[in-house]
């Protein structure tokens, strides 16, 4: 919700206050502006009548609120139950849960065969991160036979879709020839786009590569710009690459490209 | 994993908190309570949102880094150095995304800061209770602080009712590698931090 909506439903609210409304007359968005309120008794009980009367989406909320123990007691069984009922109605985001909450093991234990079958159908529905997961199961052999073709396929299909993590791995399996043939120059892409996603390591390993000239002609400019950006995100070691690249071309050169790092970073 | 004793734990994070204790440790931990009623307190944005500015409260007190390969026991040495880099960041998240998620919906309890005392050569243990707004029994909790290194005080453990939270994980941990390998850990943790929050 934006912060004009946000508004909108503040206001709504005040003028609806003073109006008795039976539960069951109350809408959807109702119970989002209890949430927001933290009013979570009220969502839940705005929630309730429509996920019983079907609605997948009221029944997927429920089922966090009992997940995250907000107006009720946390209670990850009941969660499983909510998410379960939406996720035969095909909700793609209880699918996730779903699935999820079954690799996590905090409900009713672990169920990697359950899981799969809900990543499979969160997936085929278009869910980027339940995509990546899916990948994860098959490139480990969780749930199923271990099978890197169909790890890289179903990575890949969750980078293209613009989960930065998944670009990554994607990039390592390219690069080692894990489920596709090796490549360092498609390697070299895939880190590169990673690494515009703001992922870490991704920065940090494209910086390894413009240094060293690896499915890249060797580019010390770019390499301490993506060391740089990688050390602002955490990688600690990228300091060694960053004091290379400083010494090979010069300290009034390197402060401007780590001035324009620091720029993108902030953006 | 002892997700009820996390929970308490996040309320402890939330609460107006009033300390009878002083000391670098002690100071850590009262600002941290500040910092996260704070981020909480931000108006203009949605509750999601709230919940993910407690992140970095929580990244900044707590030394990660040195909590994960606590955790991980003897089979951190096993891993490889890919699989230590993932595992590092996916715990951390996993502990962002478990006490950020809690931490947002509650109100009410306060967390009393009663002491800290020496604990071993290089720590000291911030004594805490946490007494519930509706009436509930209190909860102690000691927050073990690491003082001496250079990038300031870190909370390295919680221990709630006597009880570590890394000593529990760490058994937690072992039995999920001993069944499904340290990528099966990884894989577990990832999980955790991945769940979708309240759709609008």
């Amino acid at each position: 919700m934006t912060s004009r909506s946000l508004i909108a439903a503040a206001a709504l609210t005040l003028l609806t206050a003073g109006a008795p409304a039976l539960a069951e007359d109350k809408s959807f968005t109702d119970g989002i502006i209890a949430y927001e309120q933290q009013n979570f008794v009220e969502a839940l009980n705005i929630w309730r009548p429509l996920a019983e009367a079907g609605d997948a989406k009221a029944a997927f909320n429920i089922g966090v609120l009992y997940f995250e123990g907000k107006g009720v007691e946390r209670a990850p069984n009941l969660a499983l139950e909510f998410w379960r009922k939406a996720a035969e109605a095909e909700n793609v985001d209880a699918q996730h849960n779903l699935a999820l909450t079954l690799i996590a093991g905090d409900a009713d234990g672990r169920n990697y065969q359950e899981a799969l079958h809900w990543l499979v159908r969160a997936a085929e529905n278009g869910s980027p991160r339940s995509m990546y997961t899916l990948g994860k199961m098959y490139l480990y052999g969780l749930g199923a036979p271990r099978n890197y073709e169909a790890a890289y396929e179903w990575i890949g299909k969750a980078g293209e879709a613009g989960v930065p993590a998944a670009l990554y791995n994607i990039a390592k399996m390219t690069r080692d020839g894990i489920g596709t043939e090796p490549d360092a120059e498609v390697a070299f892409e895939l880190y590169r786009r990673a690494a515009e996603g703001r992922h870490a390591r991704a920065q940090a390993a494209l910086a390894i590569r413009y240094a060293e000239g690896d499915g890249t002609p060797p580019t010390e400019e770019r390499a301490l710009y993506w060391a740089y950006r990688a050390y602002k995100n955490g990688v600690e070691k990228a300091s060694e690459t960053i004091d290379d690249m400083s010494e090979i071309l010069g300290q009034e050169a390197a402060k401007a490209i780590m001035a324009e790092a620091e720029i993108a970073e902030a953006k | 994993m002892k997700l009820l004793r996390t929970a308490a734990l996040a309320l402890a994070l939330l609460a107006p908190l009033s300390s009878a204790a002083a000391g670098p440790a002690a100071d850590h931990i009262t600002a941290m309570s500040a910092q996260a009623i704070a981020a909480l307190q931000a108006s203009g944005s949605t509750l999601a949102e709230r919940e993910k500015a407690l992140r970095p409260v929580l990244r900044e007190g707590f030394d990660m880094g040195r909590i994960a390969r606590f955790v991980a026991g003897r089979y951190w040495k096993r891993a490889t150095p890919e699989q230590q880099k993932e595992y590092t960041q996916v715990f951390s998240e996993y502990v962002l995304a478990t006490y950020a998620r809690r931490l947002g919906g509650y109100a009410g309890e306060d967390l009393k800061v009663l002491a800290e005392k020496p604990a071993g050569p290089k720590d000291l243990l911030v004594k805490t209770q946490i007494v519930s707004g509706s009436g509930g029994p209190a909860i102690d909790a000691e927050w073990r602080v690491r003082t001496g290194d250079a990038a300031g005080p870190k909370v390295i453990d919680v221990l709630v009712e006597g009880v570590s939270m890394a000593v529990t994980q760490r058994q937690d941990f072992a039995s999920v590698i001993r069944r499904d390998g340290f990528d099966g850990l990884i894989n577990v943790l990832r999980a955790h931090a991945g769940r979708q929050g309240v759709r609008q």
